[in-house]
């Protein structure tokens, strides 16, 4: 039951997500909620449950997202290595979060380039252009964090059950 | 204590390495376009396609009634230019249905095959759009049940958008000419040099293959070509913002601003096949 109350609350997130928060662009720019939630939830649970987040994270983006099958194994290792890394580099003060997201999301930017470009040689976008969406989605995830603060509350509570 | 960490740690470390044993296989493209794995996408858009639905309804109708709110002002004004166009555009409509039909019998004289795009327009809104900034992708709601298919091109008003790539049962996945995987055969409107038209995700089209004696001018309208079966020719994709040319390079470089302001558009035109 837990199990099927996390998958409906990441399909909730990724429908916000497509529908809604992929409209709001920053300079053409999309946050990334799933990274952010991701990221939380490794920060406040370890790695173990960070790889997991990540897991069905990614997996929802790339059955419904119809591309590439490599947002599964990108948010899986970085929930990994967030959730690793998350005392001995980024401290357990508050406002860690959001360093963490900002480091999750270049984290994150260079798997997916390496998954996208080195590995299945698809064209991206000009390097000029690559450093300007790293930047301000970099700045735009970690500005959106705070808000989802109460999804984590939300979340906590069903992995407490 | 320590013993049993190290254990759970191992364990991890070799689900990460299964994982990306089963995203490799996943993505060899026989495996990806395999039936198993084409059903189960078919299945999670089907069923989610509803509540995409739900929740586009949902921002449009708030976004909508906020902005309506604050135009109510200069909305009288805006209706009767508004009418006034229309009556322009009706006339316009009877004459070019006279030249259609004409155009078709000459076709038919000459027994060429019918390339009416108008009775094949399907229009369709779309219900999503790609949370990756890797790709440009917007989902719309028409499917195989409405006669969507793979390789159909999608247009709007301002000019052309995107060509089908994923159709599922009741919706179909889109990839947009902004998008650096794309790529549309392209013609300068004005001098009929041609070329090939990419995105590059962000900001204007890059035309290659553009030959350096092309003679392109800034503000040339770009449409397409028509080379490929895909893009219809003459569909308006964008204007010349700049042209880089070199005394040694066999091709030039030139920048496009697309027609279509692609973070408003909500509505789009199938050319079905």
């Amino acid at each position: 039951m837990k199990i099927i109350k996390i998958v409906l609350t990441i399909v909730l997130i990724y429908l916000f997500q497509i529908t809604v928060v992929s409209r709001l662009s920053v300079f053409g720019v999309k946050a990334d909620i799933l990274l952010i939630v991701t990221t939380l939830f490794a920060v406040t649970y370890g790695a173990e449950k960070g790889f997991l987040m990540g897991l069905f994270c990614g997996l929802v983006q790339d059955v419904c997202g119809g591309t590439f099958y490599m947002q599964a194994i990108s948010k899986a290792i970085l929930g990994f290595l967030i959730g690793t890394f998350k005392e001995s580099v980024f401290g357990t003060e508050e406002g860690v979060a959001l360093i963490a997201v900002a480091v999750a999301t270049v984290t994150n930017f260079i798997l997916e380039l390496t998954i996208l470009f080195f590995f299945f040689g698809r064209p991206v976008a000009s390097p000029l252009v690559l450093a300007a969406t790293l930047v301000i989605s970099c700045i735009y995830n970690s500005l959106l964090t705070p808000l989802f603060y109460p999804v984590m509350k939300f979340g906590s509570r069903l992995v407490m059950e | 204590m320590y013993y049993y960490e190290s254990g759970r740690r191992k364990s991890l470390y070799f689900w990460i390495v299964v994982l990306i044993l089963i995203v490799i296989i996943l993505n060899v493209p026989s495996v990806k376009r395999s039936k198993p794995l084409r059903a189960v996408r078919g299945i999670a858009n089907n069923v989610i396609f509803p509540f995409k639905y739900v929740f586009n309804a949902a921002y449009e109708g708030s976004t909508s009634g906020a902005r309506g709110f604050f135009r109510l002002k200069g909305i009288q004004k805006e209706n009767e230019q508004l009418k006034a166009e229309i009556k322009e555009y009706k006339a316009k409509i009877v004459l070019l249905d006279e030249l259609s039909r004409e155009n078709e019998k000459l076709r038919g004289a000459l027994n060429f095959r019918s390339k009416n795009v108008m009775s094949r327009l399907l229009p369709a809104e779309i219900i999503g759009r790609s949370g990756s900034n890797w790709f440009n992708i917007i989902e719309i709601n028409r499917g195989s049940a409405d006669k969507v298919a793979n390789d159909s091109a999608v247009i709007n008003g301002e000019g052309l958008v995107g060509r089908v790539f994923d159709v599922s049962q009741y919706s179909s996945k889109v990839l947009l000419v902004t998008d650096p995987s794309s790529a549309v055969s392209v013609l300068d409107a004005s001098t009929s040099d041609m070329g090939i038209a990419s995105g590059n995700s962000i900001g204007p089209l890059k035309i290659r293959y553009m030959s350096a004696t092309a003679v392109v001018k800034i503000g040339d309208k770009i449409i397409t070509s028509g080379m490929s079966d895909i893009f219809p020719k003459g569909v308006m994709v964008g204007v010349v913002r700049s042209v880089n040319k070199k005394d040694y390079d066999i091709f030039q470089k030139v920048d496009v601003d697309p027609a279509v302001n692609f973070s408003r558009i909500d509505k789009v035109f199938v050319i079905t096949k």
